[in-house]
């Protein structure tokens, strides 16, 4: 029996670290993800494909979570040009797997008991919350502020942003149209032109 | 104790080497592939980029052999990719290859590990206390002492009263002394999903020699002792000498003998514990003192076994037991034989053959607040002139933290006096003053203080000094309570087992199903909320 009532104790703590190892290291041969902060333009979600030095452009795969605010399509392949390029924030590098056992764990069951000291009559409870809250604040936040936050990269630092590309060696005139056939793109965006409001419209050659 | 030490340090280190190498995040490092050297194991995942533009991923890292990499792996063009057990890929056609890392540093670690140490106690404490919030929130009223600032736990009144006929006096002893002018307050809460039905509540302010405690005994009188002496020897239901556990108040306490529960046959099974003392030929009775304090193994008789097993039909059962006096009694007579601790002394019959007299008894005093409790005993010697006292209880039930005998002090009932004490103001929570309950709670009678949960009252007393002489306060009260129905006593699935009166066996079996399964979540939970408590209140 004793060993039986283990079992629950065994299966809690396999809930709480559950995924604690972390599913960010399964790489995939894309480029990263990440979130473009745009000089005076909403943030743009994307896979970094390649750098292009010569003009100074930043080649990404658009994500469909921007297709409304930038106009552009689901894997869309544009171009950014790098001066309008505030910063560039590389995702899921930061493991928040804490948060779901946090809350399961933690948050959770310190409401379930708030509220049934609440529903036993106990009185002072605002300082019963807080005492039985301690736990799950000083948790939380040590793994909130402690946890490394992703990368965030300016255009300035382009062999740092060339690691987290598709092609960091470039891509090629001809790899690149190959890429925009791949999307049935019949143009290229660049997105950023200083006299550009939003994008300029060049032919799917472009070096 | 040291056994417990290394078993939490021991859960601890292990939860600290769980939590290490949690919630690690990565770092990507961009590495030249002419660094490694032949025979090189790579195991962080890796990502391979070729001069030919395609790239290969290692999820599990590679080995570096002579002037190729090796392992596990995908390779990726843009229009085609493959998939290998045994992926090789020449040293020179690698452009740059980037290595993924764990990084984790001091903060995550001990915020894994507080989560795990944590969560495993929150997750079940508050599943426990969610279903059945009186069991982590308080029992039978309660009453709280001030020191002028603070409110602590003093005593709970009448815990074994489930009933109107089990109405008995009982009287608490209080350690908080009045204040240098004699201000005296102290605060009753009903803290329980329970409807408390207090007939009297009354301070007494019992004034006696500097020389002497003054302890109150089971049937509700007091008992002046002196000096107390540690027993020449305590042992336990095994003869394990526990003396020096129970020569002083401390937190270290005799919680009775781990497997007399498990092999209890029937509610008669008792543990015990046997003292040893030298008594002069002059003594006639010896003062034995106690501080006990019931486990939760009454709580769970009554909520899981007794109620919850009912379902519904509790509140019929609870009904039958406050207006069914016949089954009242019966009741009471088959609760009294899990419940209670009986005092015995060592006689020896004409034949000099031992046996065990009961001559006196303490009844159940409640899992919550520690009681002093002095029982006078007659005294019988043996032919060392020793006297043998037993204590029994039904396994579990008790925990006793200290024990001390009187045997010489030889203090007049007339240096003794004691007064009654009327409350100059008393409070409700909200400050508002409520004379009229002080005529509810001045006697034994038909006029009942009622309270509800959440509940509380305030009493303020003015204890007059006398000099030269100590005053000590006790508390004197009687009642009963009614427990609420609980919602998952009526949702809970029930098994086979309702419970029934006239089946005592079928109850101890049920009983010790329960205890074993919950006891600990039961008392770590039950304790462990109520600790920050104490210290909260105002």
């Amino acid at each position: 029996m004793k060993k039986l009532a283990i079992l629950p104790l065994i299966v809690l703590t396999s809930g709480i670290f559950w995924g604690c190892t972390g599913s960010l290291f399964t790489i995939t041969p894309e480029g990263d993800s990440a979130t473009i902060a745009i000089e005076q333009r909403p943030d743009l979600s994307a896979k970094l494909l390649a750098i292009n030095r010569k003009d100074s452009v930043l080649y990404v795969s658009a994500s469909s979570a921007n297709s409304d605010t930038l106009a552009v399509k689901n894997d869309e392949i544009i171009g950014i040009k790098l001066d309008a390029i505030h910063s560039i924030t590389i995702q899921n590098y930061t493991n928040k797997e804490y948060v779901m056992p946090w809350i399961a764990f933690q948050a959770v069951p310190t409401v379930l008991l708030v509220v049934a000291a609440s529903s036993a009559g106990v009185e002072n409870l605002g300082r019963g919350t807080v005492i039985l809250s301690l736990p799950s604040l000083f948790s939380g936040l040590l793994l909130f502020a402690s946890t490394p936050k992703d990368p965030t990269i300016t255009t300035t630092e382009l062999d740092e942003l060339n690691k987290y590309t598709r092609f960091p060696l470039g891509l090629s005139n001809s790899q690149l149209q190959k890429l925009i056939r791949m999307q049935d793109q019949k143009e290229l965006r660049i997105i950023g032109q200083n006299s550009s409001p939003i994008s300029q419209v060049l032919n799917t050659t472009h070096n | 104790m040291i056994f417990k030490i290394i078993k939490w340090n021991l859960i601890i280190f292990i939860y600290a080497l769980m939590a290490y190498g949690c919630f690690p995040s990565k770092k990507a490092v961009k590495v030249e592939p002419v660094e490694y050297q032949t025979g090189t194991k790579i195991k962080t995942p890796t990502k391979v980029f070729l001069k030919d533009s395609s790239v290969a991923i290692f999820n599990k890292g590679f080995t570096a052999e002579d002037d190729t990499i090796k392992g596990v792996g995908t390779r990726h063009w843009l229009t085609y990719d493959i998939e290998k057990d045994h992926l090789q890929i020449p040293i020179d056609s690698i452009a740059t290859m980037t290595t993924y890392q764990r990084t984790q540093n001091e903060g995550t670690i001990l915020g894994s590990a507080i989560l795990g140490v944590t969560g495993t106690i929150l997750t079940p404490l508050s599943v426990y206390c969610i279903s059945c919030p009186k069991c982590c929130f308080g029992s039978c009223p309660t009453v709280y002492t001030t020191d002028g600032e603070n409110y602590e736990l003093e005593a709970e009144l009448f815990s074994y009263s489930l009933s109107r006929f089990f109405q008995e006096t009982d009287v608490d002893r209080l350690i908080q002394k009045p204040t240098k002018e004699g201000l005296f307050s102290l605060r009753l809460t009903n803290e329980a999903l329970e409807t408390h039905y207090i007939n009297q509540f009354l301070l007494q302010a019992v004034h006696h020699p500097q020389n002497s405690t003054i302890y109150p005994t089971a049937d509700g009188n007091i008992v002046s002792v002196g000096q107390l002496k540690s027993p020449s020897s305590v042992s336990d239901s095994y003869g394990r000498d526990i003396k020096s556990l129970l020569s002083n108040r401390d937190t270290s306490w005799f919680k009775g003998v781990s497997d007399r529960f498990e092999k209890a046959e029937n509610s008669l099974s008792r543990d015990w514990l046997t003292l040893t003392m030298a008594v002069p030929d002059t003594a006639d009775t010896v003062k034995l003192v106690l501080k006990l304090r019931n486990t939760l193994l009454s709580t769970a008789l009554f909520y899981d076994v007794v109620l919850a097993s009912q379902g519904l039909k509790a509140l019929e059962w609870t009904h039958r037991l406050n207006s069914d006096s016949l089954y009242a009694a019966l009741y009471h007579m088959a609760y009294g034989s899990f419940s209670g601790m009986d005092i015995k002394v060592q006689y020896f019959d004409q034949q000099r053959k031992p046996f065990w007299k009961q001559v006196n008894s303490f009844r159940d005093v409640g899992p919550i607040a520690w009681k002093e409790l002095a029982v006078e005993l007659p005294v019988y010697r043996d032919t060392q002139g020793e006297m043998s006292i037993r204590l029994e209880w039904f396994p579990d039930n008790f925990m006793i933290d200290f024990l001390g005998y009187d045997i010489e002090s030889n203090i007049s009932n007339e240096a003794i006096t004691s007064e009654q004490l009327t409350p100059t103001v008393v409070e409700n929570n909200k400050g508002e003053a409520t004379p009229e309950i002080i005529t509810k709670i001045a006697a034994k009678d038909v006029n009942f203080l009622i309270t509800n949960p959440g509940d509380t009252y305030y009493f303020h007393y003015m204890v007059p000094t006398k000099e030269e002489t100590a005053t000590t306060l006790l508390l004197r009260s009687s009642g009963y309570y009614t427990e609420w129905l609980r919602g998952s006593w009526i949702t809970s699935p029930k098994g086979e087992y309702t419970f029934n009166l006239f089946e005592p066996d079928k109850t101890l079996e049920k009983l010790k199903q329960s205890w074993k399964d919950n006891r600990s979540l039961l008392e770590s939970t039950f304790f462990k909320t109520r600790i920050p408590l104490k210290g909260n209140l105002q």
